[in-house]
């Protein structure tokens, strides 16, 4: 939880960023504009200029842990803010970044229960978008006969494209399966490390095949730590005693304690148990 | 009498419950036809434009407030909806018609009336009329 609290809170940063730089602030006045999804929601600019700094200031205090419920939660009402007061925000990005912000707050509690139900409940939020999008491009005929690809194109793909005939069917079915089955694959203990390469390489694919949903292709990943917490352990084991002391500190604030770690033979301690202490396996 | 940490583990439990059937719901509404028509005000949820059916051209987007023509229209216009079904271009009419009376600066008085031409799989040409209040 802690990897991915970090990996989520830099992206929320970014996410913010995008925003800022996307001109959401000045939207009402610029080439795009805001139209909420529900007429109640106030769409005010001093309303967005606070939801996107609370966005920024607050996602970096989440990746250091900074009052991680009270900070989790203004972000993830901020996400909510822009989520449904823009129809064009109204994204996939925005939408996995307020339910992961919320999540992260529930992980703020200092009780254990807590923390594993919301653990499980991102990793059951990446399954879903997993399998739903993989759902909804199977059932769609615009996804399954290539257009959407197509029309997504980047020069990279486009040029492709043009070499490789089979390239839209393969992107086209490599797509529907990867999402059908790769949640099972990150769950089940002996695929799952190559689950998340695969997935890893899967999203830097879409990222330089379509060039879209960047922020989107992000979250996702940042949440595998989640499904390898017994790996992570041992990698980070394995690096403790190889890396200048300065990080080793980084390291040892990123372990998680041994009651969320996978209880995987081989995971070995977050850190070292003393030399005579029985092992708890 | 169960113990307040007893109490606390069930909590999180139907919380989790909870959640997971939320998140399920949305997912389901997202593929099965119709659930994401009925559950959005405009059409609209969280699988974007639906994907199932055909596609849709819009062909000319037309509006007007109080009888005058509104010469910031063509948003869409020529826009190739894919893939979309036929009621994308109601959900273009509703949300023209919504953007024009949310936007100030155009001097746009209700009600604004969009009229949206689109094709379905190069199809005869149809129209779609909304109105905004």
């Amino acid at each position: 939880m802690k990897l991915t609290r970090l990996l989520i809170g830099l992206l929320g940063f970014l996410h913010g960023l995008w925003f800022l730089r996307g001109g959401y602030i000045e939207s009402r006045s610029g080439e795009s504009f805001v139209l909420p999804i529900y007429d109640w929601i106030p769409t005010n600019q001093w309303i967005e200029i606070t939801a996107l700094t609370l966005i920024v200031v607050g996602s970096l205090l989440v990746a250091f842990n900074v009052r991680l419920r009270v900070t989790a939660t203004v972000v993830a009402l901020s996400f909510a803010y822009i989520l449904f007061s823009d129809w064009s925000a109204f994204h996939h990005s925005t939408f996995l970044a307020a339910n992961l912000f919320a999540l992260l707050a529930w992980s703020g509690s200092t009780r254990a229960d807590s923390k594993k139900a919301a653990g499980i409940a991102i990793q059951f939020l990446v399954g879903c978008v997993y399998i739903f999008a993989g759902l909804h491009k199977l059932l769609g005929d615009g996804f399954r006969s290539g257009l959407v690809i197509e029309e997504v194109s980047t020069f990279i793909s486009q040029w492709i494209m043009v070499h490789f005939a089979g390239f839209v069917p393969l992107s086209v079915w490599g797509t529907i399966v990867i999402e059908l089955f790769i949640t099972f694959a990150l769950l089940h203990r002996k695929t799952r490390v190559w689950a998340a390469i695969l997935g890893i390489g899967f999203h830097i694919m879409i990222l330089a095949f379509t060039a879209r949903g960047a922020l989107f292709n992000m979250y996702l990943p940042a949440c595998y730590p989640l499904f390898l917490t017994a790996e992570i352990a041992r990698l980070f084991n394995w690096l403790t005693p190889r890396v200048p002391s300065s990080i080793r500190g980084l390291i040892a604030r990123l372990q998680e304690p041994e009651s969320l770690v996978m209880n995987t033979e081989g995971a070995g301690y977050a850190s070292a148990p003393p030399k005579d202490s029985p092992t708890k396996r | 009498m169960a113990s307040k940490s007893t109490l606390r583990g069930k909590r999180s439990l139907v919380l989790l419950i909870a959640y997971a059937g939320v998140i399920l719901f949305l997912g389901l509404r997202s593929v099965i036809p119709g659930w994401e028509d009925a559950a959005s005000p405009y059409g609209r949820g969280f699988g974007s434009w639906s994907m199932y059916g055909n596609h849709a051209e819009v062909i000319s987007v037309v509006a007007d407030s109080n009888g005058k023509k509104l010469d910031a229209v063509g948003l869409w216009q020529g826009d190739f909806v894919s893939p979309a079904t036929p009621h994308v271009a109601e959900a273009v009419v509703d949300e023209y018609a919504r953007f024009l009376h949310n936007v100030n600066n155009l001097g746009v008085e209700d009600p604004v009336r969009v009229v949206v031409t689109y094709t379905v799989d190069s199809g005869p040409e149809v129209q779609v009329e909304g109105t905004y209040r």
